[in-house]
């Protein structure tokens, strides 16, 4: 008996769909905390709407869907399995909702109580998805620098993670101290760690791949992670014993990351061979070159010992940057897996003879249009521009930018929705054809 | 050189001439875009063919797995197949639209078969076929004269 066709271990529709349709869902209400609350809310750098705001974008829309693309795209970059997708996605992706949920209200309403909540779900969420996913990595046949760097990835993802949660413990008990010295620790493990290094190991793969360029030297896919990694570990340890010249190598090191990796993607995608220029590719572009703005920006005020606006390093780097490459990969994956879903189950149908003729499914193009995806793009790329001037001149951006970033939001929401919506309409569809 | 080198260099050939008739396509360039179409299924067919008919029944014979990943890779070639013929119906009708909304679904759908291939699959080959490149080559050539 032959088997019918197999998804070739790709996880089920719903898998990859929650994380990647919440994600916007938690942009769309740190755009509303913004509109909500005001210009008054950034006017210093520690205030609870900020923080409330800042992991509703770097937990909710960034770690949410990179978990959520991770179980999506290990099977096909990696050769291995995510174990028991269904049951394990759900018992990921619920208390992580719920547990980001649970620590923006905690900072908007003062409530000490709900951080120890928040702190359980995440807590568990993460442990529960690194334990499983580094486990798989490490038994993996495959040897490609992606591998590796997944792997450095979940690390500073669990560094990032300790680091959260004794400093919340500092917000919501009255035992700890607020350890606001590891602020800094924190956030690089998280952004310059957890975020760059997964999307510099997906990038090695999926650039080349979609966009028919060159591929990466070898010696940026070799070393590059290592290098942050280790950057970043020497910056730890300078916490524990204060070394001004380690921390001045590492800095530099990490500035000179930053460059080669933006550098070195814009110049594979400026000698592409594809010359359609599709919206993932802007978006790569458009977030290479944020990497690069803010570095720049960053090196030079260092130099001159200038200070810079509290917030610009941060919206270049997690609006500009992250978001940016993360929308444009969503408009990849979710309209392919759709596609890939669908056409398989149409093969099924017709392999156990239930339907003679061949039903055409709709190409991806169908599944989000052009246009529509073009739009969104406009408007985020717009809300980016608003959101650095609004960081600079608060009082004239703030609500502009505000504004801006919601509707590029609810935009990106409704283009995925409505693929879903698509997704389960053709799929009733497909099998009354017969 | 290994099966693995000779045959990624081939993935790479045939994305070249996919990438030209998609460049024509979005141009409206019709002649062209069918021209390099044509030039980019041979090359397919012709990769795929003696994937299917050399390497994938060698491979099986000496390692006596006949269902496991080149089960999986002959069905990903069936369903590329199905997207060269649609893609070749929209080059037929001139729409621009369809036919690069099915190149952009090709281009994923083969480029993740070509990873699965060059990471793992080739990889098993060179382990356990004769690591005789000229072989391999004879069967290529042998091919275009067919
Ligand atoms: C369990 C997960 C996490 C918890 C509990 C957590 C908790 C915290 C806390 C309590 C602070 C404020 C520290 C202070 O008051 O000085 C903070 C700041 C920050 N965290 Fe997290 N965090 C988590 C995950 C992440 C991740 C994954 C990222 C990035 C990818 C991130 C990025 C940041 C940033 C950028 C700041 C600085 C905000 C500012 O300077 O205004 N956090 N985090
Ligand atoms: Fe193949
Ligand atoms: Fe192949």
């Amino acid at each position: 008996m032959r088997a019918d066709l197999s998804l070739q271990q790709a996880p089920p529709f719903s898998v990859p769909a929650r994380f990647l349709v919440s994600a916007p869902f938690f942009g769309l209400l740190a755009a509303l905390i913004l509109l909500w609350y005001g210009p008054e809310m950034i006017s210093h750098r520690w205030s609870p709407e900020v923080l409330a705001v800042t992991h509703f974008l770097t937990l909710g829309f960034l770690t949410m869907s990179m978990l959520g693309a991770m179980m999506q795209l290990m099977p096909v970059l990696m050769g291995m399995v995510f174990p028991r997708a269904v049951l394990f996605s759900g018992i990921i992706h619920t208390p992580l909702f719920a547990g980001i949920l649970c620590l923006g209200l905690a900072w908007l309403m003062q409530i000490d109580l709900l951080f120890i909540v928040a702190l359980v779900l995440l807590g568990f969420s993460f442990s529960l998805f690194i334990v499983l996913t580094a486990d798989r990595l490490l038994r993996s046949a495959n040897r490609h620098a992606t591998r590796s760097m997944m792997l450095l990835a979940l690390l500073a993802l669990f560094f990032t993670t300790c680091l959260g949660i004794y400093l919340a413990m500092g917000h919501g008990t009255e035992t700890v101290p607020l350890a606001r010295q590891l602020t800094d620790l924190h956030l690089s493990w998280g952004l310059l760690g957890w975020v760059l290094l997964l999307i510099s190991a997906v990038a090695y793969q999926v650039v080349p791949m979609f966009q028919i360029t060159d591929e990466y030297p070898v010696i940026v896919q070799r070393w590059l992670g290592w290098l942050i990694f280790i950057a970043l570990l020497s910056l730890s340890l300078t916490y524990l014993w204060p070394l001004e010249i380690v921390k001045t190598i590492s800095t530099i090191v990490l500035a000179s990351c930053l460059l080669t990796f933006a550098l070195s993607t814009l110049w594979l995608l400026h000698k592409r061979r594809r010359l359609l220029a599709d919206i993932t590719m802007r978006f790569w572009q458009l977030a290479m070159s944020c990497l690069l703005l803010l570095t720049s920006v960053w090196g030079i005020a260092t130099l001159i010992h200038a200070d810079l606006p509290a917030f610009l390093l941060g919206v270049l780097m997690i609006h500009g940057f992250a978001m940016s490459t993360i929308n444009g990969m969503m408009y990849k994956i979710i309209p392919f897996i759709i596609w890939l879903h669908l056409s398989v189950h149409n093969k099924n149908l017709r392999g156990r003879g239930e339907r003679s003729s061949q039903v055409n499914v709709p190409h991806m193009r169908k599944i989000i249009p052009e246009a529509a995806a073009l739009w969104q793009f406009r408007f985020h790329l717009l809300s980016l521009v608003l959101l650095l001037l609004a960081t600079i001149w608060p009082l004239w951006f703030f609500y502009p930018a505000a504004l801006l970033f919601a509707i590029a939001q609810a935009f990106l929401l409704f283009n995925l929705l409505k693929s879903v919506r698509f997704y389960n309409k053709k799929l009733a569809e497909l099998s009354t054809f017969i | 050189m290994k099966i693995k080198q000779f045959m990624t260099q081939d993935h790479k050939d045939c994305d070249l001439l996919f990438a030209k008739a998609e460049n024509a396509a979005a141009k409206d360039d019709w002649t062209t875009a069918s021209q390099a179409f044509n030039a980019f299924v041979q090359a397919m067919e012709r990769h795929l063919g003696i994937e299917e008919q050399e390497l994938f029944p060698a491979f099986e014979e000496e390692t006596g797995v006949k269902t496991g990943p080149t089960e999986m890779m002959r069905m990903e070639h069936d369903q590329m197949r199905v997207l060269f013929a649609e893609m070749e119906y929209a080059l037929e009708q001139k729409n621009c639209d369809d036919y690069l909304g099915i190149a952009d679904t090709l281009l994923i759908l083969m480029q993740q078969h070509n990873m699965k291939e060059e990471q793992m699959l080739y990889n098993m080959m060179d382990q356990h076929l004769p690591n005789d490149f000229s072989h391999w080559q004879k069967k290529f050539d042998e091919w275009d004269e067919d």
